[in-house]
């Protein structure tokens, strides 16, 4: 009877081989059963792969986060978002500023003698700030305009044109100062400096390419300068030293063409860079920006492994073309080599990324040996596998946060993210030009509803344009309140009755249509949720959903629209010109609801020009105070993430006797949590900290 | 049991009596599951065809579209929040006897329009399965043994080739028909080349039969994992929910054509073909009006098990987002849809997980009724 | 012996040479040119059209394109659009990782169903007969990945204990018994699912071969012999009813195969199912026409194995 025997204990057998193994595998609460290498190891789940390790090339979340901890920037921002040295120990920024004197009146060299005699009669408050005063000799500039098509389906075509500067004065200035030529004609009088940009161009050009190359020709000049002392002594994970070479090819390689790198609008104002010894990087602006400081926060490549010779021998190797082969093609960026606190290891696609710790790590290795991405497609296997302890953290969505709050087996943090979701009226259009109209709009939304109904609760309440936890948010503005009785009243003043419970003016009711793109849920809802505040007030709203697409081809950027329900994700940088600015109101631009003010204007202008941080803040606040006085958007609401971790993730840090001590994993007062990652470590049990 | 009736009750005739549909109809009978299974499959229509009537127009009964942003998530037999939701968006039965999803959607408005979908889905797809199926089925059961000489296999083979080569831009729904097309005509250029006298020498050299071409055709169905073709044409294709049931629909057709075929096989030796023929009858009389209907029990099972197949294959393209396009619901994108909510709102995916573990069933129930009344053999005693 | 393995084998290159095309052919299955395939989408960038061109040589004729798109698979040439990596290589590896998986799959469907089909068919219409039967239907009418949810959901929440991937981290340091032990629990699930609805159909058919075997007449005579019960049904009668199971070996790959793409991906199991589906998602269509065709020649090998081994078990097959 061996054949029914064999049927019977076959698949009994089976069964316990597969089923025993449960008693082996590490539970939730005992992580390290088997081996406790799982306490050194950080593990991130991602829904996505990465597409390309390359900080220069890189444009998804995934590959962002893995090339944060292998590679290091120069610069990076800490606890309170102010900048911090990295690859580089210290930096200096000055300027250097030209302008032409004006033909026929005082010559290069005696206006430079004038200004070097005042500055050492110390006659002018400023002359302290002043460093050098010459003549830069005359120089021709070659510039290539680009002209749009002249009639549709027309191509665009470039035009070079060399502008021929005579001698000008160079004055060098200790620091960055936006209103210096304000002073400097205060100084020399109003007609030293030369007004007449046509001079300096060739005769004979066509009308258009001059239009434009006029706007080129720089009578005044600023060229804000970086200075970056590097930090010695930094090694690649393969043991090459770093230096300024790699930053100077790091830049190169960005404004390369033929990598096609996503980076390039970051760093074109920048006129050269170059670099004057081993540890040291000069970089040269074209123009005043400040907001191009942050973007050396960007991760420097290693020259050795990329550079022409590498790639061409490279190319060889795979037996590929080497005038086709690019930075793009490179096997660099599937086991990319940066000078981070990780190295990179493996990369099994659609399973994980792993990274090990970088022990020669300029601050010191972290205490984590391991990092590791997980690719977990589901979210809900996400979260399963989180409450599995097989990955170390985890994002709510908004209708868990309750929930997760009362778990007692995580660490729960909460912040708020960059960016705000709005109303947005177009305001060359008859009732949204009367800023009472606007003003009533918003008091009559309740944004409270919408933080509850749809959000759970999950956001707050926002009133500019910035960062909510950075400096240049002003806190002193107070957001509207939610009052429909003072906004009819507001509507009387601006000429509207209620009748029957319809605001009319002229026989018209007030009423007007909300668009918003299709297939983003709450901003479905929000619409519903507004269109019956206003409502109450007696503004009738009809509601319209189209495809993202169509939404931006046929209503934004042709401003074909009444109101909008859009949002913003925005960066630390406070330059807003291209959503404010009025130049920036045509069809295909950023400013499209079409805000106008002077004075804003002008604070916008200041913000991206100021290298001070306390006056750039102080420029900051006012504009914050103006847009939201003027309500050209209804400001609805930021969103607030909340994150998940493992209790048993501690901090450690060494104490007085040099053991290490643990503490709380504390966010910084920006909510920033994972700040101090470095030294983050897993311990086997749920601590107890005291106090 | 006594029974005063003059005339024996039908279940009283002994089987030999009985036509097979009789037959077929008392043993489902005594089958509690297929009984069962049959029950739930009328309720079931007739919840689809509330569904219908219920979801469908400008002004629905119960709207499955309707958001109610206060009524979030809320768990079935809920009452809605009055204080916060328009007059016209509350439920029609008062109450939210499913819950709500993530939008306040009402679920059980949302489960009656899936019952709609769920049966288009099946029934389009299996009867396009079925269509198919008969037709090469048919052919092969009674055309099996015909052989296929050289030429009309090099026609099937020259004449979609050429095809290909002139038209190798032309769209997917042009492409395969006029392929199709080529090839019978192919074929049946063939057929006729044969019987000119030069091509009289290779007639005595067939390379296969009619059968071994329809062996081949299941053999390439089967090969590819059903699953994964679906996929992929779904992808390829604009998202709609007739593309749906077409592709399911085409990949299925092996079932029904092998049962028909083995039918088709046994059925052409008996007397009443015979018959026919001697009167006759041409080819295609015979096999459309006396074979297939004859053969059509088989099919049956084989439709009802489609069905099944095809709610279960819907909802796994839901699963991936490949399947009824929004904002129509089907049973599988509610399910899909819910299970971000596994842990906040369970009856998000149970209700609709339990629906179609239901309805499958009795579908497959039922089949397995109607498969064991028509095989006495294995039928319990 | 060795005609009917020729022609068997003609037959099933034959079938190789359709599914070939009809692999091929599915990419024009996008309306309008082949050329434009999703506009709208912005995965499909004006460049990604023009690789696409590129690798599919959309300017030749129809039958060239076919020509030469499977001769750069042969010769290792073409390129997945997304990393620029060989097709060849890269399914390979996602094969050796689904492998397993099938594996522990087919074993569990072979070890499991005989000892459901068989008392079902000794003693029809008893309560373990009708109860495996529902129990066989209730499973494949089961949405695979609601029953998948269910049972992470259930593991997750009272074991305690990881059931994604291949593995669990930390555990390469550990002793060797953790180490096997750890990936085999990672098995279990997913190679359970999916070999689910194959160890339903197959024990339903058992049980209807071995009935039907039961009722034939050699087993009566057997039994009027006196040979005892054990041996009639266990020997003689399973052993005939065995004999068409050969060919359910290959054909229940497809569906192991095909669902493994739901199962990878709930899973996070980096397994050619999963490699299809980012494939899909992506649009890189080399992967996706290329793991089509294998998965159909993988199958087809299956078949042939099958049909091999039933004319070795089975003499009669060969007319």
């Amino acid at each position: 009877m061996t054949i029914k025997r064999l049927l019977v204990f076959l698949p009994l057998f089976v069964t316990v081989v597969l089923l025993q193994s449960y008693f082996w595998v590490p539970t939730f609460d005992d992580q390290t059963r088997g081996s406790d290498r799982r306490l050194t190891q950080y593990i991130q789940g991602s829904i996505g792969d990465a597409q390309i390790l390359n900080p220069i090339l890189n444009a998804d979340t995934t590959s962002s986060t893995i090339v944060g901890h292998v590679f290091d920037g120069l610069i990076d921002r800490d606890k309170n978002l102010r900048f911090r040295g990295r690859l580089a120990t210290s930096w200096r920024i000055y300027e250097e500023t030209y302008f032409i004197p004006r033909p026929g009146g005082p010559t290069a060299g005696e206006l430079k003698d004038r200004i070097r005699e005042e500055v050492s009669a110390q006659s002018v408050p400023w002359a302290k700030e002043v460093t050098g005063v010459e003549i830069a000799s005359a120089a021709d500039e070659k510039i290539s305009i680009f002209l749009p098509p002249s009639k549709k389906g027309g191509k665009p075509r470039r035009e070079a044109v060399t502008i021929a500067y005579p001698r000008r004065v160079r004055v060098a200035l200790k620091n960055v100062d936006q209103d210096f030529f304000k002073k400097l004609k205060a100084l020399l009088g109003r007609d030293a400096i030369a007004d007449d940009p046509a001079r300096y161009l060739p005769g004979g050009l066509d009308e258009r390419v001059k239009k434009a190359a006029l706007a080129r020709v720089n009578l005044i000049e600023h060229n804000p300068i970086i200075i970056f002392e590097l930090r010695q002594g930094v090694r690649f994970h393969d043991g090459h030293e770093f230096d300024s070479g790699d930053v100077l090819f790091t830049y190169e390689s960005i404004l390369n063409p033929r990598n096609l790198s996503p980076r390039v609008p970051n760093f074109e104002p920048i006129k050269n860079v170059e670099t004057p010894d081993r540890f040291t990087v000069k970089v040269t602006y074209k123009r005043l920006y400040s907001p191009a400081f942050g973007t050396w926060g960007m991760q420097i490549l290693p020259e050795h492994l990329l550079n022409k010779k590498t790639l061409e021998a490279e190319a060889r190797r795979l037996g590929r073309d080497p005038e086709k082969f690019t930075m793009r093609d490179s096997g660099f960026n599937r086991s990319p080599v940066g000078a981070g606190p990780f190295k990179f290891k493996e990369w099994l696609s659609d399973e994980l990324i792993r990274l090990v710790r970088n022990d020669d790590y300029w601050e010191g290795p972290a205490k984590y040996e391991e990092y590791i991405m997980r690719i977990i497609p589901d979210p809900l296997t996400q979260e399963m596998a989180f409450y599995a302890g097989t990955v170390d953290s985890y994002g709510a969505g908004t209708h868990q946060v309750e929930r997760l709050r009362k778990d007692p087996r995580f660490q729960v943090f909460s912040g708020l993210s960059f960016g705000y979701t709005y109303i947005g009226y177009n305001m060359r259009r008859k009732p949204f030009k009367d800023v009472r109209v606007r003003r009533a709009l918003s008091m009559a939304v309740d944004t409270r509803k919408i933080h509850k109904y749809v959000l759970n609760g999950e956001a707050e309440d926002i009133t500019g344009p910035f960062v909510k936890q950075s400096e240049h948010y002003n806190k002193r503005v107070k957001p509207l309140p939610h009052d429909p009785k003072g906004a009819e009243r507001l509507l009387h003043e601006a000429g509207w009755k209620k009748i029957g419970g319809k605001m009319i003016k002229d026989g018209k009711q007030l009423a007007f249509k909300l668009v918003t793109n299709n297939g983003n849920e709450s901003r479905k809802a929000i619409s519903q949720v507004v269109q019956d505040s206003w409502k109450k007030i007696g503004v009738k709203v009809s509601l319209d959903r189209v495809e993202w697409a169509v939404f931006l081809e046929k209503y934004i950027n042709a401003l074909n629209f009444d109101a909008v329900i859009l949002g913003w994700s925005i960066g630390l940088d406070p330059d807003l010109y291209q959503i404010w600015h009025s130049s920036q109101t045509n069809r295909n631009q950023l400013n499209f609801v079409g805000y106008k003010n002077a004075e804003a204007d002008d604070l916008i202008v200041k913000i991206r020009q100021e290298y001070d941080l306390k006056k750039q803040i102080g420029f900051a606040r006012r504009l914050h105070e103006i847009i939201y006085r003027d309500q050209p958007y209804t400001f609805l609401y930021v969103g607030k993430w909340t994150a998940l971790l493992d209790r048993k993730i501690v901090v450690s840090e060494p104490g007085k006797d040099g053991k290490s001590r643990y503490r709380k994993i504390l966010p910084t007062a920006t909510g920033n949590y994972t700040y101090d990652f470095r030294k983050w470590l897993k311990i086997p049990s749920v601590p107890r900290f005291e106090g | 049991m006594t029974t005063w009736a003059e005339t024996p009750r039908e279940d009283e005739f002994p089987e030999d009596f009985l036509t097979p549909w009789q037959r077929i109809g008392r043993s489902l009978r005594q089958d509690r599951f297929a009984m069962g299974g049959a029950l739930v499959l009328v309720f079931f229509f007739a919840l689809a065809i509330a569904g219908w009537w219920g979801t469908s127009g400008d002004n629905p009964a119960f709207s499955p579209s309707t958001i109610r942003l206060p009524d979030r998530l809320k768990p079935p037999l809920a009452k809605p929040n009055l204080d916060a939701v328009a007059p016209g968006d509350l439920p029609s039965l008062g109450i939210y006897l499913f819950g709500t999803d993530d939008l306040g959607r009402d679920v059980f408005a949302r489960m009656l329009e899936g019952s709609k979908i769920a049966m288009w889905v099946g029934f389009v797809a299996v009867g396009i399965s079925i269509i198919l199926g008969v037709f090469l089925g048919g052919i092969a059961g009674f055309h099996g043994n015909r052989e296929i000489g050289p030429t009309s296999l090099l026609g099937a083979v020259l004449l979609p080739a050429a095809g290909g080569f002139l038209f190798s831009e032309i769209s997917w729904w042009a492409l395969f028909p006029l392929e199709g097309a080529l090839f019978f005509i192919g074929v049946i250029l063939g057929i006729w080349a044969e019987t000119l006298p030069a091509f009289a020498s290779l007639r005595r050299h067939p390379i296969f039969n009619v059968d071994s071409v329809f062996i081949v055709l299941v053999d390439v169905q089967l090969s590819f994992p059903t699953f994964f073709l679906i996929l992929t044409a779904i992808a390829v294709l604009p998202p709609s929910i007739l593309n749906i049931m077409i592709v399911i629909g085409i990949t299925g057709w092996v079932g029904p054509a092998r049962f028909v075929r083995a039918e088709i096989l046994s059925l052409r030796e008996r007397p009443f073909i015979e018959a026919a023929r001697a009167i006759g009858a041409g080819d295609m009389r015979l096999i459309f009006l006396h074979l297939v209907p004859n053969s059509l029990a088989p099919v049956l099972v084989s439709a009802t098990i489609g069905i099944a197949g095809a709610i279960l294959t819907e909802a796994g393209l839901s699963f991936l987002g490949f399947g009824v396009p929004p904002p129509g619901a089907s049973w599988g994108n509610i399910l899909s849809d819910g299970r971000k909510f596994l842990f906040d709102a369970p009856w998000l995916m149970f209700i609709p997980g339990i629906a179609i573990l239901i309805v499958v069933l009795a579908f497959n129930l039922f089949g397995e009724g109607l498969r064991e009344a028509l095989n006495p053999r294995t039928r319990p005693e | 012996m060795a005609a009917y393995i020729v022609r068997t084998a003609f037959f099933k290159i034959i079938t190789l040479v359709i599914i070939s095309i009809i692999s091929f052919l599915i990419i024009h299955l996008a309306p309008g040119q082949p050329s434009q395939i999703d506009p709208l989408n912005p995965r499909f960038r004006k460049e990604d059209i023009a690789r696409y061109r590129a690798a599919f040589d959309l300017d030749k004729p129809l039958w060239k394109q076919y020509y030469l798109f499977y001769k750069k698979l042969g010769s290792g040439e073409l390129k997945s659009f997304k990393d620029n990596q060989p097709v060849l290589g890269k399914i390979w590896r996602r094969f050796l990782n689904s492998l397993p998986l099938f594996i522990v799959g087919t074993i569990l469907t072979w070890c499991l169903a005989f000892p459901m089909g068989i008392p079902a068919a000794l003693n029809p219409g008893r309560l373990y007969d009708r109860s495996t039967t529902f129990l066989s239907y209730f499973f494949i009418s089961f949405p695979g990945f609601f029953l998948a949810y269910l049972l992470i959901l259930g593991v997750a929440r009272f074991l305690e204990v990881p059931v994604l991937g291949m593995r669990t981290f930390g555990q390469e340091t550990a002793p060797l018994l953790y180490w096997l032990n750890d990936r085999i629990w990672h098995l279990v699930l997913p190679s359970l699912l999916g070999a689910i609805g194959g160890i339903a159909f197959l024990s339903r058919y058992v049980r209807v071969q071995m009935i039907e075997v039961l009722d034939s007449d050699f087993v009566r005579t057997a039994h009027s012999k006196g040979l005892d019960e054990n041996t009639v049904n266990y020997v003689h009668a399973l052993r005939n009813a065995a004999l068409p199971f050969v060919t359910m070996f290959g054909l229940l790959l497809p569906a192991l195969i095909g669902g493994s793409v739901i199962i990878e991906n709930i899973f996070a199991w980096p397994g050619m199912g999963r490699m299809a589906f980012e494939a899909i998602l992506a649009r890189d269509y080399p992967i996706v026409i290329s793991l089509n065709f294998f998965a159909a020649i993988l199958v087809l090998i299956g078949t042939f194995i099958s049909d091999i081994l039933l004319v070795l078990v089975d003499p009669r097959i060969r007319l």
